[in-house]
């Protein structure tokens, strides 16, 4: 697969229940020339950040076991995810999720619908700012 | 004197007529008599005081009704009783002034009453007395349950949710009704027992009755077991007189704590709506004897009362949590799809998955066209409902209204340009105002869509933004149909449609000029029209200018440096 945009290929795993949402990520992502690894629920995608050490994590907020938050309270609870990227997508209007998402330590979110492009940006815009382990 | 009945006859004896005739009148004053007696006996029945005549020795020779009921005697036992020792001073050592005067009930109870008396004086000789008195505890009691109820009226009325009335009717209960000390409020759960909510204590008998309390606290009541039990086993209120009472009553597990303390008096009564209990009030204290009726039917109305209200909150917060699950849904499961929807939309659109043919880009605009729309509505649903719950916070700064008009035009230009309608924007004096900048921006789109959707090909729509004396204006006026007159105050109201945008088949919701009222109101301003059928219309908003805002925190500014 070809090179990302700014021509580095990243590990980022996704995690959303909606398959649909799931694939169109992927797929966008995948086309920046990205890896991009699945999970369906949050334990899964913590099993996934564990296993696989991504560059970036992106987690719906609603998703089954595990909510996206209380994904971002676990990673950033163990040395060796504590600074991974995580990016969160918000179905939901209420600002309290968005605040409860930066308190528990995701670097950003995003409000769905999202315009697949957008997402790439920003995506980019945050692995450009420093590799995983630049000092918070 | 006049010729009395009894008097020896004057005339012959021998004359039969004369002898009929006296007879009659014999008769015709036996009636009256009696027809006097019965008028008598009919006042004398009909108050509420008791009333007793007693002769020189003291002995009763006469009472009501009311005094044999308030003495506790049967009919005729009360007659030839030397009635004084039933009078006593006061229960209290040393006091005897009349309002203190006790008397004794056939029972040996006493009872404070409110008396008067009088001698019967037959030419110039003391023959007896008679005595006026009621039960003036009674009356005191009655007043003292008027408080009550007053207070457990008041404890309602002041408290928007259960959990915060339910203490405050302990309270109002226990303070007033007089003789309370400790009082529990049993909450009825689904497997038919009794779980104690809330506790009361008068704040004097703290210390005292703080191992009782925690007992309470602890306990879990079966339908019929103890005071409280019982009472929500036959929805009646109930009670328990003296220590002993108390240990003997069925497991009643808090008696040997309760014997400790003195106990002689506990209280129970059921709140129901319906056929169903919903929760039991208990109280005890040391020293009521017996709860009397008025008090029992005090706690039935009561109970009653608390129930409906109890009730209706229930109702409430289950009405709140639907129309939370509601936004909570709409939020979430209405915008996945859509999500989805828009997303791919926008990989066909810029051909990430294939070139496209110009028929296939026309379709794949309408879907997106009408997909937006779509995701407006919800948007506009979340927000009118969010705005009646108040939960819409605002993220306050300084807006320019020229600015903002600037953007509205810029957003509108598009549906207007396909009309051919004209847009254009007046600025007069430095309209700046503080607010949610995002929020004003809807306001505004919402009134110049409408203004462009309402105005036929050709016409003018144009944004006037000012700043006045002391307000903020924005004004959005258009040329188009106008709005009739009667439809003037309907036009904000969620949902309503005039009659000529149902006829035109124009599109929308009706929730624009709701949620545009709503969040111009939460910005201290108002929002009106001036309309008249076929001669457009222009919608007026008045905000608070941000120089007032400015000035206030300036004032503050210096406070501060003065207090320093």
């Amino acid at each position: 697969m070809a090179a990302s945009e700014n021509g580095q290929r990243y590990v980022i795993v996704a995690a959303d229940d909606d398959e649909d949402i799931l694939s169109l990520v992927a797929f966008r992502l995948g086309r920046a020339g990205h890896e991009v690894v699945t999970a369906r629920d949050g334990e899964e995608a913590l099993g996934l950040v564990q296993s696989r050490a991504p560059d970036l994590v992106i987690l719906d907020v609603r998703m089954p076991k595990m909510t996206g938050i209380d994904v971002v309270r676990a990673l950033r609870q163990v040395e060796a995810t504590k600074t991974v990227p995580v990016i969160l997508l918000t179905a939901s209007v209420q600002e309290e999720s968005v605040k409860d998402g930066f308190d528990a330590g995701a670097d950003d979110y995003i409000k769905k619908p999202f315009s697949p492009q957008e997402l790439v940006t920003r995506v980019e815009t945050i692995l450009k700012r420093g590799k995983p382990g630049f000092p918070r | 004197m006049s010729e009395s009945p009894f008097s020896p006859p004057q005339r012959s004896r021998l004359d039969p007529a004369l002898l009929a005739a006296e007879l009659r009148a014999l008769r015709d004053r036996e009636q009256l008599l009696e027809t006097a007696v019965e008028y008598l006996r009919l006042l004398l029945e009909s108050t509420d005081e008791g009333i007793v005549g007693v002769d020189r020795e003291g002995r009763c020779t006469f009472a009501n009704t009311a005094a044999q009921l308030l003495l506790g005697y049967d009919s005729g036992e009360l007659v030839g009783q030397p009635f004084l020792e039933l009078v006593c001073g006061s229960a209290a050592e040393g006091s005897a002034a009349p309002e203190d005067l006790f008397f004794r009930r056939a029972d040996g109870t006493l009872f404070a009453a409110a008396c008067s008396t009088d001698p019967i004086v037959v030419e110039g000789d003391i023959q007896g007395a008679v005595l006026v008195f009621s039960d003036e505890g009674a009356s005191r009691r009655a007043q003292r349950y008027l408080e009550t109820q007053r207070a457990v009226t008041q404890a309602l009325a002041d408290s928007s949710t259960a959990e915060e009335a339910i203490p405050r009717i302990l309270e109002a209960l226990g303070e007033t009704m007089g003789w309370a000390e400790f009082g529990v409020f049993w909450a009825v759960d689904d497997q038919e027992t009794l779980r104690c909510r809330s506790r009361w204590v008068l704040p004097a008998a703290e210390q005292e009755f703080s191992e009782f309390a925690e007992l309470s606290g602890t306990l879990v009541l079966r339908r019929g077991v103890g005071l409280a039990g019982c009472a929500y086993e036959v929805g009646q209120p109930t009670w328990l007189t003296t220590g002993e009472a108390l240990s003997n009553r069925r497991a009643f597990r808090r008696a040997e704590t309760g014997n400790e303390l003195g106990l002689r008096c506990g209280v129970a009564f059921p709140i129901v709506a319906g056929a169903d209990v919903l929760a039991v009030i208990e109280f005890f204290g040391r020293e009521l004897d017996a709860p009397d009726e008025e008090l029992l039917a005090m706690m039935d109305s009561l109970g009653a009362s608390i129930g409906h209200y109890l009730e209706r909150k229930r109702a409430e917060s289950e009405a709140d949590r639907l129309k939370d699950e509601f936004i909570s849904l709409v939020s979430h499961e209405l915008r996945t799809p859509l999500s989805s929807v828009l997303g791919y939309l926008e990989l066909l659109e810029r051909e990430e998955v294939g070139p496209l043919t110009a028929d296939q880009r026309r379709c794949i605009a309408t879907i997106g066209r009408n997909a937006n729309r779509l995701l407006r509505l919800v948007g506009d649903l979340l927000l009118t409902a969010r705005l009646e719950a108040g939960d819409v916070p605002l993220e306050l700064e300084a807006v320019s209204l020229a600015a903002l008009g600037a953007d509205a035009l810029e957003n509108a230009r598009p549906q207007a340009s396909a009309k051919r309608i004209e847009l254009r924007l007046e600025i007069s004096g430095e309209p700046v105002v503080h607010g949610d900048r995002g929020r004003l921006a809807q306001v505004l789109d919402n009134l110049l869509s409408n203004a462009v959707k309402f105005t036929d090909e050709g016409g003018c729509a144009t944004v006037r933004v000012s700043a006045r004396a002391r307000r903020a204006v924005i004004e959005v006026a258009d040329t188009g149909l106008g709005i009739p007159c009667e439809d003037g105050e309907q036009l904000f109201r969620p949902f309503f449609r005039t009659a000529s945008a149902r006829a035109l088949a124009i599109q929308g919701s009706g929730l624009g000029l709701a949620i545009s009222r709503a969040l111009v109101e939460a910005h201290g301003g108002s929002i009106s029209c001036k309309s008249a059928e076929g001669a457009g219309a222009t919608f007026r908003v008045e905000l608070p200018l941000a120089a007032q805002a400015l000035s206030l925190a300036a004032v503050d500014v210096k406070a501060a440096e003065h207090g320093r």
